[in-house]
């Protein structure tokens, strides 16, 4: 095996695995293909792997996404996207509420005085884009939990989370509209069990219904050997 | 119906005419284009993949290829569909090339037959 091979090998484990076990080889064997044609020649196979990394770079987001996506019917796809946007917008509604929870973990603020002006809490803390830091982690935190959900075969978990977390969100910052309106205490306390219980409902019928149609459909890691069952009739060797 | 994109329409055109696995799709876009597309692994496989979705193409039996002994290869093959798919977009270019014509920016495609 060449170390070309080798490092391809490598860089081919971040492809989605049901991705990688379907094509892995293939693509390892288009590579083998490719440096035969180049020959011993070191330009010519600076000039493929030049080729190869940009190939790598632009499918292995745009294959993760699709594995994310698509998983055969036309619903459960539309209900995936709905999920993976929803993740996306609590990025935005969900982190001024968990910036503000950690602000009232006691001690949280002098922490923040004590620590400001060194490297790197003041990095964290002190400067003016730290909402973007924020936001970044949180969309990092989202992608790795699906991936992890992914790699787990816990489709209908994160399938659940990823609708109720950010019902549950937009509801309390919708809560927060309420203290506006001056309401009696009574209905103010109450109406907090609403966001939970929606996003409970939610997650219960995304994991039930989304999740289950997922699973039927192959979305799992052998859902390209189900994708097959999909071809016409008479065309399957 | 909406356009291919140049990497489906590209695989659909090379299997057009006869059965070919990965790296024969790969030469034959490249010969095709004069050297301007080279479908790298992952688009190629990953391209591939949505075809097999779609039922545009179907995979033929793996076997060896003629040239290199030792290694078993994957072959497809157009279906119907992926053939009616591709003459669509071939006419809707056609169309194109015309209306280029039209307003002068292309001169008139010889047809097969006109340099004799």
């Amino acid at each position: 095996m060449t170390i070309s091979e080798r490092v391809y090998r490598a860089i081919l484990s971040a492809y989605p695995t049901g991705y990688r076990r379907e094509y892995g080889e293939l693509m390892v064997q288009l590579l083998r293909d490719q440096l035969r044609e180049c020959g011993p020649g070191r330009g010519r196979i600076v000039q493929l792997w030049g080729r190869i990394l940009a190939d790598v770079l632009r499918t292995i987001p745009a294959i993760h996404l699709e594995s994310l996506t698509s998983s055969g019917g036309g619903m459960t796809r539309k209900r995936t996207r709905v999920a993976v946007v929803c993740s996306i917008l609590f990025a935005g509604f969900g982190f001024p509420l968990v910036t503000s929870a950690l602000w009232a973990v006691p001690g949280a603020s002098s922490f923040m005085h004590a620590h400001g002006r060194t490297w790197p809490a003041s990095f964290i803390y002190a400067i003016a884009w730290w909402t973007v830091v924020e936001w970044l982690t949180v969309v990092l935190a989202v992608a790795l939990f699906l991936a992890i959900m992914q790699k787990l075969g816990i489709r209908r978990l994160s399938l659940g989370a990823m609708v109720a977390v950010p019902i549950v969100a937009a509801g309390l910052t919708g809560l927060r509209f309420l203290s506006v309106l001056q309401l009696p205490l009574l209905v103010e306390r109450g109406a907090m069990i609403l966001p939970l219980l929606m996003g409970v409902a939610s997650a219960v019928w995304a994991a039930n219904v989304g999740g289950a149609k997922v699973e039927r459909c192959g979305a799992g890691p052998d859902r390209f050997a189900n994708s097959r069952m999909k071809l016409p009739k008479g065309t399957r060797q | 119906m909406e356009p291919l994109t140049p990497a489906v329409f590209h695989i659909l055109l090379a299997l057009a005419d006869g059965e070919k696995h990965g790296y024969g799709i790969m030469l034959e876009v490249r010969e095709t284009t004069n050297g301007k597309l080279v479908l790298g692994p992952g688009t190629l496989y990953g391209t591939i993949q949505r075809l097999l979705r779609a039922g545009l193409i179907v995979e033929s039996a793996e076997r060896e290829g003629p040239g290199i002994k030792s290694e078993r290869r994957r072959y497809y093959r157009i279906t119907p569909q992926g053939r009616a798919a591709a003459k669509a977009e071939a006419e809707r270019l056609e169309a194109l090339v015309q209306a280029a014509c039209a307003k002068s920016l292309l001169k008139r495609p010889r047809t097969v037959g006109e340099n004799a």
